[in-house]
């Protein structure tokens, strides 16, 4: 398929930027003080590895700005492919740096011996997380496809890249200390996810296909957009 | 078949209308697509790589329309412009891995063969090139892929003459087998006397005019006299006239030969001074419509 392809040149293009914060990332996750205890801490760890993944899958879209932007822009527009096969390729990129860097803390914290969590309780959490972060990497490839050429300032363009994932990781944690800080008061929470440790299939399975059908939405519309926009 | 097809082609910005560009070209052939900066025609390449998007016209390469099969339409276009499109930070292991994925029949030998031919470096960034570098390395790409037509976009701007005359042989070199075309826009009109066989003049997102290269010179002569002898008749007649305290000089039709007034010496024009002169007439008719209070 041509969209593999495309996410593989998005992979070249940025690799030493992933390789350097992929591994900053996981080693700040990983090892960074007394985190990953427990589940709570596992989960923290998770969100922080997702919220860098979320912030690094971005990076494509700066390919250029101002006035060089439609110059840059073009190497990737003059390749042969259609718009549906360009914008799905760049959103499985997203998707699989996301998946890569889930992945990754998993087994390394696993491996590590620096949890105490189990396998599948490991497993379940890292389904939920980067399901739930999927959908803020499509919504964010979705801004950046929408604001398009329309953003000449290169700051302002990083800061767009920045906001979605900043707001999601700072409510995610807020909300969780809270929740452990007042967890009478959030009993539901704690009912959904005592059912979710019983039905951990059902529970990430629609978390992925949630996941899923919002990626295929996201792309068709950014193709939309993209087959209408100039150096788009 | 025309190679390319270009019909009723337009296109509306806020301050700019490309309109009604119309003009074919067939194989074995080359076009200069000329005008002055800002008259539409990177706007028109733009348009036929599919880089930018329009709903008004066609355009066809090799019969096909890009809405009808993206891959075979891109695959079949090669484009060279003034800037490398390359990103900055790729070296030719990256470029030769992205153009085998991406190209059906990419020879990966010939591109070997060509980078060697240049003298491009093997794991420099191509951020390093010179201009000159970077031109022959969108060539290597370019040559090693089953192109059919090949756009350029003011490719040879910034060369030196010698790497101009190398760009030009390539150039010829590309459509000596009369199964490829090339549109080459450039502000070297000099570079287009060499090559072209086509030229289509553009200006302010409109044709000026349209016609194969030897017929545009032999249509039309230099002419050059005393301001004395520009009476309002021969004024009507002439396109361009540049006037000065020593006398005049304009273009006009060859069949005038024949019919101008003793004084008044003609030559053969290059195709430099056929679009200055032209240009000028545009202006001029712009100016006078403006103070008689007309659009123009």
């Amino acid at each position: 398929m041509r969209a593999f392809k495309y996410m593989k040149l998005d992979f070249i293009k940025s690799k030493k930027w992933n390789l350097v914060c992929s591994v900053l990332a996981l080693g700040i996750g990983v090892f960074a003080g007394n985190a990953l205890s427990d589940a709570y801490s596992y989960l923290m760890g998770l969100i922080y590895i997702m919220f860098f993944a979320c912030v690094i899958s971005t990076a494509v879209f700066s390919e250029g700005t101002g006035k060089n932007m439609s110059v840059r822009s073009a190497f990737t527009l003059l390749l042969p492919g259609s718009a549906v096969q360009r914008v799905g390729g760049r959103f499985l990129y997203g998707i699989v740096e996301v998946w890569v860097l889930g992945i990754c803390y998993m087994i390394v914290t696993l491996v590590s011996g620096k949890t105490d969590i189990s396998g599948s309780q490991a497993l379940l959490m890292l389904l939920l997380v980067v399901s739930v972060t999927v959908v803020l990497t499509d919504a964010q490839y979705l801004i950046c496809y929408l604001t398009g050429s329309g953003v000449k300032s290169l700051y302002l363009l990083k800061l767009l890249r920045m906001i979605l994932p900043m707001s999601a990781y700072f409510a995610a944690t807020n909300i969780l200390s809270v929740i452990e800080e007042q967890g009478i008061q959030y009993a539901w929470i704690m009912d959904a996810v005592a059912w979710l440790g019983k039905h951990p299939s059902v529970g990430a399975a629609g978390a992925l296909l949630i996941a899923a059908v919002f990626t295929v939405l996201a792309v068709l519309i950014a193709s939309a957009v993209c087959s209408r926009r100039d150096y788009a | 078949m025309e190679l390319l097809e270009v019909k009723n082609l337009g296109k509306k910005y806020r301050d700019f209308r490309l309109e009604d560009i119309s003009f074919t070209l067939p194989k074995g052939y080359i076009m200069g697509y000329v005008g002055q900066n800002g008259s539409g025609k990177t706007t028109t390449l733009d348009l036929i790589t599919h880089v930018c998007k329009t709903k008004e016209g066609e355009i066809r390469v090799d019969g096909i329309r890009y809405e009808d099969d993206p891959v075979r339409y891109l695959e079949s276009i090669g484009y060279i412009g003034e800037e490398l499109l390359f990103p900055s930070d790729f070296t030719l292991k990256e470029i030769r891995a992205v153009m085998r994925s991406f190209y059906r029949g990419f020879d990966t030998a010939r591109f070997d063969g060509l980078v060697g031919r240049f003298g491009l470096p093997e794991k420099k960034k191509v951020s390093t090139f010179s201009q000159g570098m970077s031109v022959k390395l969108m060539f290597a790409t370019m040559l090693a892929r089953q192109t059919k037509l090949l756009i350029m976009d003011e490719a040879t701007n910034g060369l030196d003459p010698v790497a101009r005359q190398e760009v030009l042989g390539l150039l010829q070199e590309y459509v000596a087998d009369g199964e490829h075309s090339i549109l080459f826009s450039t502000h070297i009109l000099h570079d287009l006397e060499q090559i072209a066989d086509y030229i289509y003049f553009i200006d302010d997102g409109r044709m000026v005019m349209y016609d194969a290269k030897d017929e545009l010179l032999e249509g039309y002569l230099i002419v050059k006299g005393g301001l004395e002898l520009l009476d309002d008749t021969l004024r009507g007649q002439l396109i361009g006239i540049e006037e000065h305290a020593y006398g005049f000089e304009a273009v006009a039709p060859s069949d005038l030969a024949d019919m101008l007034p003793r004084g008044i010496v003609y030559e053969k024009p290059d195709i430099d001074r056929i679009v200055i002169h032209f240009i000028k007439n545009k202006n001029r008719i712009a100016v006078e419509k403006g103070a008689e209070g007309g659009r123009i």
